[in-house]
Order: C-alpha cells, then structure tokens, then sequence
C-alpha cells in the first residue's frame, strides 16, 4: 500500500476529480483525476487510482493509471500492474516488470560522441 | 558442450548477425541483429543496428531501433537510443532510454478494475458511473457541476482539513429507487459533451 | 582472457575485425582480420578472406588465408583458396584446393 506521509493530500477512492489539481505538497490519488495535475511535489497513484491527465510533479509512482503526459523533474516509478499510455520526460525513469507502459521516454542520454555521427 | 556465442570485447563485426541461440556481445557490432534467441548486450559491448530477438538484455550502449518477442531489459547504466516493440519491457533504475515503447502482443493482464468499456471507449462520462457504482444507493447531486479545483492557495490555507472535507461534501440524500435510472440517463446526457470541450482548453492553454 | 565464439546456428555476414582469439562453429560470410588466433570448428564455415597470426581449420573455409604465423589444416577439413604463412601444416585426410605460399 502507498505510504502516506504527513501533509500527503488524498484524493479518496470514491472521489472524482475534474480540472486542474495543482499544490506544493505529496498528493495520492486513489479515486479519479482528469483534467491536469501539476504539483512540486510528490504524485502517488494508487492501485486503484485512475489519472487521466497530463502531469507535471517531482516525482510519481504510478501503481493505478494513468492516460497522459508525465514530464517529472526527478523520477516516474511505473509498478507491476500499473498502466501508463502518455509520454515521459524525466532524469529517471523506472519500468518494472509486469508494468504496462505505451509511450515515449525522454531521458538525458549521453553517447559517445562517435556514435553520435549520421545519427539524429 | 559449445560454449554460448560470444562476441569478445576487441572484436568489431560490421555486417548482419543471425542466429538460433543466446548472443552475448562484449565488443561491437555495426549492422543488424536477428536472433530467435536471448541477446545480452554487456557493459563494454556496443551495438549500433537493428535488433530483433526473443529476449534482449542491456547492460551498454545499444543505438538503433529493438524488437523483442518476449521481452526488453535495460538494467542500470545501459544506454539506448531507439524504438523499443515488445510485450514486456522492463527499464531499471539508472538506464537511460531515449524513444518510445510500443507494447505488441498480447496486453499483459489488463486491470480488472478498470472495465474492458471504458479502455475502448475513452468516454469521460465513464468516470462518474464508477464513482457512483460504488454508492449505488446514493445519486450524487453535485454531476451537474462535476468540477472541483483545489487550487494551490486551498491547498495551502486549508492542507489536510480541506481534502476532508471535500470527501464528505456531496451530500447523500435519501435513495430515491423509482426515479433513480431516468436520473442517471439525465446525468449522462449533460456530463458527456462538456467534457471534451473542457478538455481541449487545458490542453491549448499548456 | 578474450574469446569470441561464433555458435554452429549463428551467420554473420560482413567484416570481422579485432585483436583476440576467435572459434568459429557457425557461419561466417564476408572478411575476418584478427591479430590472434582462429579456430574453425568441424561445424564452422567460412566464406571469406582471412588475415590472422595463426588459424586451425577443421571445418570448412572457401577464401584466401594470410596468416603472419602459422596455418593448420586438419584431417576432415576442406579449404578451398590460397593460403600464405611462414609455417603451413596440412594433415593426412585434409581436403585442400589452392596454391602455397610460405614466404610469409
């Protein structure tokens, strides 16, 4: 189960949310959200939360849904049994197994500069 | 017992490898890729092609597009540059990925919750017949204005006691079983074409 | 130590190059250059020019052969091409059609 810290707010199971949910503290959602959320903070989306919206957070974990852009200025943790449809950007992205995700990745990739000839 | 293929790390193939068995390439290949088997990229191994294999692993540097049958693996401190098809693609913390993923095969366990209707059919409206299956006794006067915003200012006058409140607010009256499936058509009805629109001025506004 | 090893069920098809020791029991189609050694395996077929130090060929190779060191061909083996190598050792039962050069 999600761990909830102290000034964590929570979007309960049985609550919908349509529109813009924007804060500066953790937010876990285990109802529903659609529109957009944009938090400097921390995005938990539980088992049985649904997001279909476009986020910009810290950093999520995704265990529910989620159908739409995440950009995360540190890290996106798809769990086992998640679903994410969107395109990523963010420094760190982990995909576990058993997680489905259909989209792009954005990460900081360096190469060496010779394979970087004739390439994009 | 021959010993498992093995490109060594001073080797440099320029050119098409093919193959029914495990691949493991420490040094570099140039080209393209074509295994039925497991291909396992190692940290000093670079491969610049096209992939195609059962299962492939990561550990280095892979530039150019991946497709697995089974699976994709990019364990920490791998780098690829391309696109990945596969039914399960795993990407460990410290990898570096930059291209899409496009899931084949079969869907891995589609969540039981979430119904098989509202994946297909993306409908908005299907949010709110899931919020209230959940108290079928009570039709939640509020669809009429289904909106609510917490903005940031909220959120910080009011923190933990807001969202409590929140939760409690739409009020419950007392089950009305006669009228109540010609009151959800209503709902239906006006929720549904509000949304997209409402949806389209987010996104344009970004 | 470096080894590579092209498996019986492995082709490649294009250019080899490197400094370790290489066994082959797969196909290889194209150019090896290598500064070690080369093993073709009783499975192993080569189609290509071979530059190495030292090669033992108990397989199959239709190419020229430029070995800086030493060449063997084993009983059973078939080598269709030329082979240039200061030290040339041909087994009895090897099979081998091309011309001998053992200037180095």
């Amino acid at each position: 189960m999600a761990t909830v810290t102290a000034g964590t707010c929570i979007i309960g199971p049985n609550i919908a949310v349509r529109g813009t949910v924007s804060g500066e503290e953790d937010l876990l959602v285990e109802g529903r959200v659609e529109g957009g959320i944009s938090l400097a903070g921390h995005l938990t989306v539980a088992d049985q939360g649904i997001v279909e919206a476009n986020l910009e957070v810290e950093s999520v974990v995704v265990m529910g849904e989620v159908v739409g852009d995440i950009d995360a200025s540190q890290s996106v943790t798809i769990e086992p049994g998640a679903r994410v449809t969107g395109n990523i950007r963010a420094p760190r992205v982990i995909i576990r197994d058993g997680a489905y995700f259909d989209g792009s990745v954005d990460m900081e990739l360096s190469l060496p500069d010779h394979l970087l000839k004739g390439r994009r | 017992m021959p010993p498992s293929t093995t490109i060594g790390p001073t080797l440099h193939v320029r050119g098409r490898i093919l193959g029914e068995e495990d691949l493991r390439i420490e040094g570099r290949v140039d080209g393209a890729i074509e295994l039925s088997e497991t291909l396992i990229v190692e940290e000093s191994g670079i491969v610049v092609a096209e992939v195609q294999a059962r299962d492939v692993v990561v550990r280095g540097i892979v530039v150019g597009n991946v497709t697995a049958t089974d699976s994709v693996t990019l364990d920490a401190g791998a780098k690829l540059m391309g696109d990945i098809e596969a039914p399960r693609v795993i990407l460990a913390d410290g990898a570096a990925f930059k291209g899409s993923v496009k899931v084949t095969g079969a869907a891995p366990r589609p969540r039981a919750r979430t119904s098989a209707g509202a994946k297909a059919n993306r409908s908005r409206a299907s949010a709110i017949p899931r919020v209230r299956a959940a108290r079928p006794e009570a039709p939640v006067p509020e669809q009429d204005e289904p909106t609510v915003v917490v903005r940031r200012k909220d959120v910080q006058a009011a923190g933990r006691g807001e969202t409590k409140a929140a939760k409690k607010a739409p009020p419950r009256p007392a089950p009305a079983s006669a009228g109540k499936a010609t009151k959800k058509k209503a709902a239906k009805k006006k929720v549904r074409p509000k949304v997209p629109s409402r949806k389209k001025r987010k996104v344009s506004r970004r | 130590m470096a080894n590579t090893v092209i498996g019986s069920t492995i082709v490649i098809d294009g250019e080899i190059s490197g400094e370790e020791d290489l066994t082959v029991l797969g196909t290889v189609k194209g150019r090896i250059g290598l500064r070690e050694h080369i093993h073709v395996e009783p499975t192993g077929v080569i189609e290509a020019n071979i530059e190495t130090a030292t090669i033992t060929v108990e397989g199959t190779v239709t190419g020229d052969i430029h070995a800086t060191e030493r060449a063997e061909l084993k009983s059973n083996c078939r080598v269709v091409g030329d082979i240039r190598a200061p030290r040339i050792l041909i087994a009895d039962g090897a099979s081998f059609k091309g011309n001998v050069d053992m200037e180095g």
